[in-house]
């Protein structure tokens, strides 16, 4: 803690030196910078959010033991501490980035303090995360005080697994492609969907609905629900509408009209470079380099820890019972998001081999390589592959290790999450292509955005989800083929791509991608 | 500032990379270690700065016995590894702040010269960013401008010429180090190309076998 205070208040020279350069350079370069400083703070938000979850689950994991209070309530203070903890988060990351009269960038240069009473005007902003993380843990504890007074039921659970289940899909996804950096359109889709879920949840629980708690007892439910019933899939649909209608009615807060947009670079997969990483680093097959390295790098970092999960439940024996219950969720979670973010990932790989062949606006809306790019085809499936390899021993410990010792379908998991990720990359393909396309003056931006999420979520999505079904069905042998289930599989998997895209799409409307090609 | 070493000898396990050997340095010179791949060239500029031990011998800087827990006077020196010693994740502002700290500089003269100097090497634009976006020629740029306003009076360098600086970043360091000895620092760097050394160098230490020379040119 006191190295991440340290790290919040600069000294004395740090803050001349800043002041100095920031005189010396062009206001987009001191910008730059600002949304760098921004990021770092970013990420020391994250960490004390973080640390007050991990607080909150200690302190009623005591509860629990001292039989306080139940399971079931520990869940549902969970589930809601990490939610109100991550709309703390955005919405200290949103007042950080605000500037004094409210609109615009925000130049965050200068001095830093914790405490409010030191430094003026935008150097107090950065003591919000701060006191937004004091500010959680009130929360997390008159969220105790409430769950103490709830009932307990398949019901009750309604009440955080749906609100939460959006969340933090919304926030994994948006996490694993870095979207995380378009703020104010992470906001906006964080508070749309945690509001639409819980109007659905409310809706459902006023209606009596009944289903299976074991079937959504995953940290991310939200694809186990798209399979529970066909009247779940109308609520989706009215949500769904409804985000879009909000989105149009209030297309300003997409802009830098409402709320500040920070100008940031392409994303580089860089990652650490301590001692102990490079030594690590260079373990990797030797025939990888540079980004690609990066990248295995990183893919093993996220993949280590349900490996760690996986030995954690193998050693302890930890099957079932509160802390196995809660492992089990988090990994199959971890495992979707993995999944996911793998197949987003080839989205852009793919997508940047594409247009690098030239030709690829005639041959993209085919999904083939045209022809005379051969090399560049045969060089992205290598590299796929290849990426492959290194991630295959890990998969095939975790699995191999769970396999023997439980019964819960990991692999099913994470399946599930790779073939989501690789339906939003076609689906991505194909808005991404009709997007370049489009051109839109700085005016009709918003309007534009909104017809083009539209547009690709009832046109393109559609045309992308049956191979997805069928692959789902292939690849978990699942046996006799439910067409009931398949329809509720196909909805699902539908409208996760289409909202990935939506989002995607929104995102690089923003980054006027008319420029890209 | 004047650098003695006598009686020095270090060795690695049975191997001895010099023995018994005696160099001055006088103040204002501008020396190039000149030697092949391994015969000792860091080492020995290692251990003038004191970030390696002699096994025998003593070291001196203007007739001072260097004394690793003398702050003060290790801070009238640096000395610039082939690879610097970067946080990737932070930005080139940090570290120049990181360094004015650790040698406890004037930070309003310093800041200005660092400044001055990040515009001459054209990165000023780009210590904003973390280091790890930046090219390994930026990077030592970076870090060159920084170390260069540390107001020390013993530079060294270890093989600057093979950093990835262009021909452009090249030329102003070596226009900066002849300021500098002009200004009486003593600057000394390592080089595998003898070559290299011509209308720069004022002295050529020579790293051969286990002896150490010290020519003038």
């Amino acid at each position: 803690m006191k190295h991440l205070l340290k790290q919040l208040s600069l000294d004395e020279t740090s803050r001349v030196l800043v002041k100095s350069w920031s005189q010396r350079v062009s206001p987009k370069v001191a910008s730059n910078h600002a949304a760098q400083l921004f990021r770092d703070r970013l990420f020391i938000a994250g960490l004390m959010v973080g640390a007050v979850i991990l607080l909150g689950v200690l302190i009623f994991y005591l509860g629990v033991f001292l039989k306080v209070t139940s399971f079931e309530k520990f869940q549902f203070w969970l589930m809601w501490a990490v939610t109100v903890s991550t709309a703390l988060s955005f919405e200290s990351l949103l007042l950080l980035g605000r500037s004094k009269d409210g609109a615009g960038k925000k130049l965050l240069v200068g001095p830093v303090s914790i405490f409010p009473s030191e430094g003026s005007g935008e150097q107090k902003n950065l003591s919000i995360p701060f006191w937004l993380g004091v500010a959680g843990v009130v929360v997390i504890f008159l969220l105790i005080l409430l769950s103490r007074a709830l009932p307990e039921g398949p019901m009750f659970a309604l009440l955080w697994q749906v609100p939460f289940s959006y969340a933090t899909m919304l926030a994994l996804l948006l996490w694993v492609d870095r979207l995380v950096r378009n703020i104010a359109l992470l906001r906006f889709s964080f508070w749309s969907l945690l509001g639409l879920s819980l109007l659905i949840s409310s809706v459902l629980l006023a209606a009596n609905f009944h289903y299976d708690f074991s079937q959504i007892c995953g940290i991310v439910p939200a694809f186990w629900m798209f399979r529970l019933d066909a009247d779940m899939a109308v609520w989706e649909v009215l949500a769904l509408v409804l985000i879009l209608f909000i989105s149009w009615w209030k297309r300003g807060w997409l802009t830098a009209k409402g709320l500040p947009v920070f100008e940031v670079q392409e994303p580089e997969p860089v990652v650490g470079r301590s001692a102990v990483e490079e030594a690590l680093r260079k373990a990797l097959p030797t025939h990888l380099e540079g980004e690609e390295r990066d990248l295995c790098w990183l893919m093993l970092k996220i993949l280590s820890f349900p490996l760690v999960l996986s030995a954690a439940i193998f050693l302890f024996d930890w099957n079932g019972g509160l802390v196995g219950n809660f492992l089990l969720s988090l990994l199959e979670g971890l495992l979707i998001a993995v999944g996911a973010g793998v197949g987003l990932y080839i989205a852009n790989l793919s997508f940047y081999y594409v247009y690098r062949i030239g030709a690829g606006r005639i041959a993209l809306p085919l999904g083939l390589f045209p022809l005379g790019a051969k090399d560049l085809g045969r060089e992205f499936f290598e590299r796929i592959l290849r990426r492959a390899t290194v991630l295959i021993p890990y998969v095939a410990l975790s699995f191999g290790i769970l396999g023997r010792r439980h019964d819960y379908d990991f692999l099913w998991s994470l399946l599930t999450g790779l073939l989501l990720g690789l339906g939003s990359c076609v689906t991505i393909w194909l808005g991404r292509f009709w997007s370049l396309h489009m051109k839109f003056d700085e005016k009709s931006n918003s309007a534009g955005a909104f017809v083009r999420v539209c547009w690709t979520i009832f046109v393109w999505a559609p045309l992308v989800w049956p191979p997805g079904v069928l692959l789902f069905i292939i690849s978990a042998e699942r046996g006799p083929v439910d067409v009931n289930s398949v329809l509720r599989d196909a909805f699902g998997f539908w409208l996760f791509t289409s909202l990935v895209t939506a989002v995607w799409l929104a995102k690089i409307h923003r980054k006027k991608v008319h420029t890209f090609v | 500032m004047k650098i003695e070493l006598r009686n020095a000898s270090r060795s690695f396990d049975s191997e001895t990379v010099f023995s018994k050997q005696n160099l001055i340095i006088s103040t204002g010179s501008l020396v190039a270690v000149i030697g092949d791949n391994g015969e000792g060239k860091t080492t020995l500029v290692e251990s003038i700065y004191g970030l390696q031990e002699l096994d025998e011998g003593t070291v001196s800087w203007d007739d001072n016995e260097f004394d690793r827990h003398d702050v003060a006077l290790r801070r009238r020196a640096f000395y610039l590894p082939f690879a610097p010693p970067l946080n990737v994740f932070q930005t080139g502002l940090f570290h120049l702040a990181e360094w004015f700290r650790f040698w406890s500089v004037d930070h309003d003269e310093a800041i200005s010269q660092a400044l001055d100097y990040l515009e001459r090497f054209e990165v000023i634009d780009l210590v904003g960013r973390p280091m790890a976006k930046l090219s390994r020629g930026q990077q030592y740029k970076v870090a060159l401008s920084g170390f260069f306003s540390l107001g020390a009076d013993l530079w060294i360098f270890d093989e600057p010429f093979a950093t990835g600086m262009d021909g452009k970043g090249i030329e102003i360091f070596r226009n900066v180090c002849r300021e500098a000895v002009a200004d009486g620092k003593t600057v000394i760097y390592t080089i595998q190309i003898p070559e290299l050394t011509d209308g720069f160098a004022s002295h050529v230490c020579d790293v051969t076998g286990e002896n150490i020379s010290l020519i003038e040119k």
